[in-house]
């Protein structure tokens, strides 16, 4: 079996669309954001570090606020088979920023599924938050599985 | 806020669809992408019905919070909103331009927000077709 269908035969066995719960929990995931973090991310944007890195912002220097977007994939690791399906819709609200050396907790829950033209959906609302417990960012995904 | 500080242009070639996709690799070992997939296997994007491997979403989603950031600062920060949908596909090869308050806003709330000033958002290919559009806001 070549290394493509392997992991297919792996993520296959995540549970499907079918299975999905609307109204389940997802996480927490907690780690440290890091200056390294940061200015990986702003590389592969790629878009310039320095709003970010050079203290105008805030002395410690800040998060990009979509750099934890990508946090649904764990989220969802175990829960979902995400498939071959694309995003249709994201949503942020940025409340606070995330200093660079913040802990953050980030974490979910399915707020919809449904189908539409054929293809089938789910919505997962996840948030991050700083070691205070204070919401920091709030977001909205709807990708489709297929 | 100048028209030329609220766009981004950038070329989507397949060495930055792979950047972006290591990105969550890098902050979390375990869920190092594996290769394959249709985000950098052409025969399996094609598979699927696209014309070649396909963007991440989120990668140029990211460039409207970028342009936000440096017109607005902490008020971005710390009241920002965007809400952006996603029309077509981009793919290895596509060029992107995202273009933050170039028109109107195209779907206004029914009950707009006197507190907040809204900003229409528009992604583009090197065809100028929009590719996902939406709006981003601050607090006034």
């Amino acid at each position: 079996m070549g290394s493509n269908a392997a992991a297919e035969s792996i993520a296959q066995s995540e549970p499907g669309w079918d299975q999905l719960k609307v109204g389940l929990h997802v996480g927490p995931l907690t780690y440290e954001v890091t200056r390294k973090m940061v200015s990986e991310f702003c590389a592969a944007m790629p878009f310039e570090a320095g709003p970010y890195l050079d203290g105008s912002l805030d002395a410690a220097g800040i998060m990009p606020p979509t750099m934890l977007a990508t946090d649904y994939i764990p989220l969802l690791k175990g829960h979902l088979h995400l498939g071959w399906g694309l995003m249709s819709r994201h949503s942020i609200r940025s409340l606070k920023p995330v200093r660079i050396g913040d802990t953050v907790t980030v974490s979910g829950v399915i707020s919809d599924k449904f189908e539409k033209k054929g293809r089938h959906y789910w919505t997962l609302d996840y948030s991050v938050s700083n070691a205070a417990g204070e919401r920091c960012l709030e977001s909205t995904i709807t990708c489709s599985v297929d | 806020m100048s028209g030329s500080n609220m766009i981004s242009e950038f070329e989507m070639t397949q060495g930055a669809i792979d950047a972006f996709g290591a990105l969550l690799g890098s902050r979390m070992p375990a869920l190092k992408r594996k290769p394959g997939g249709h985000h950098s296997d052409v025969e399996a994007a094609k598979s699927v019905g696209l014309r070649g491997p396909v963007a991440y979403s989120l990668h140029y989603y990211g460039h409207v919070s970028h342009i936000m950031t440096k017109a607005f600062g902490k008020r971005w920060l710390e009241s920002g909103e965007m809400s952006v949908a996603f029309i077509k596909p981009v793919c290895a090869g596509d060029s992107v331009v995202v273009k933050v308050g170039d028109r109107p806003v195209q779907r206004p709330a029914e009950t707009p927000r006197a507190d907040r000033q809204s900003l229409q958002v528009d992604v583009y290919n090197q065809l100028g077709e929009l590719v996902a559009a939406g709006e981003a806001s601050v607090s006034r």
